[in-house]
């Protein structure tokens, strides 16, 4: 679990329904790590949410998408804007 | 609105610094450091840079590759275009609560523009892109000229590499 999940307090619950085996393919994982079922679970799915929040790492555009990349990447037109350019040299890690 | 301390510096996350408490506000984003992130660095797969107080973090900011795809099959296609257009992804950007409004995201997404004009020079990429989680983050990166473009999923916001360019040019830190 997360240093920032830990911190607080547990007051919310989630029920599932799970078949027979699922339960007992859980019960079984959660004694080889020595831990119990909802400890097992909810570690296993806060990593899983946890990928699937910091990582996306393909994107899809649909046609229009495609259209406005392509645009983009022949425009040669962009001429940086004075604001973008002023807040850049305000803040320079430089 | 507290200022950027005067010893603030921004370099590569490493052992030494200290993620201590920081916390932004977004828990996923948190635990993202707090976990994640020196494996990440570790492997290569998420650079990340951070901006700290001696070594304390207060905000840090990483970079992968990513690649924009085409949902359909393409028709004609532009000879220039490459399919997969190949992007850096600006992942994470985030700032300890105490120490958000003053101008610590943005000295990071400078620092990540720069990066991204270094790995230029030895690796291609044509856009840079960050996948904004709510209209605070699309005004924030609107301000540095990142362009919305619909039709993507997740959603993305980009400056071109040459947008990059310009944008280091006209500020005067594109690295030499």
């Amino acid at each position: 679990m997360s240093i920032a999940h830990e911190k607080e307090a547990k007051v919310e619950r989630l029920e599932v329904r799970l078949t027979p085996s699922t339960k007992a393919l859980l019960a079984h994982a959660a004694q080889v790590r020595q831990t119990t079922v909802t400890e097992f679970l909810v570690s296993s799915a806060v990593k899983a949410a946890e990928d699937v929040v910091a990582s996306p790492k393909v994107f899809f555009a649909d046609d229009a998408g495609w259209a406005a990349i392509q645009r983009l990447l022949e425009d040669a037109e962009y001429v940086p804007s004075a604001g973008a350019v002023q807040r850049l040299k305000r803040r320079s890690p430089v | 609105m507290a200022l950027p301390a005067p010893d603030l510096r921004v370099s590569a996350l490493s052992p030494a610094h200290v993620l201590g408490d920081f916390a932004s506000g977004v828990p996923a984003r948190d635990a993202w450091l707090h976990r994640r992130a020196l494996p990440a660095q570790q492997s290569g797969d998420a650079l990340t840079h951070v901006a700290a107080v001696d070594e304390r973090v207060v905000g840090f900011c990483t970079l992968s590759t990513a690649a924009v795809m085409r949902s359909s099959l393409p028709g004609a296609r532009r000879r220039n275009a490459p399919d997969p257009v190949p992007a850096l992804l600006i992942g994470q950007l985030a700032v300890d609560l105490r120490y958000q409004g003053g101008g610590i995201g943005m000295m990071l997404a400078h620092d990540a523009m720069r990066r991204a004009m270094l790995i230029a020079r030895y690796g291609g990429w044509r856009l840079l892109a960050v996948n904004p989680d709510g209209e605070k983050a699309e005004s924030f990166w609107a301000k540095l000229d990142f362009v919305p473009v619909s039709g993507i999923t997740p959603p993305l916001m980009v400056l071109t590499q040459a947008m990059v360019r310009g944008l280091l040019e006209a500020a005067g830190t594109l690295p030499g």
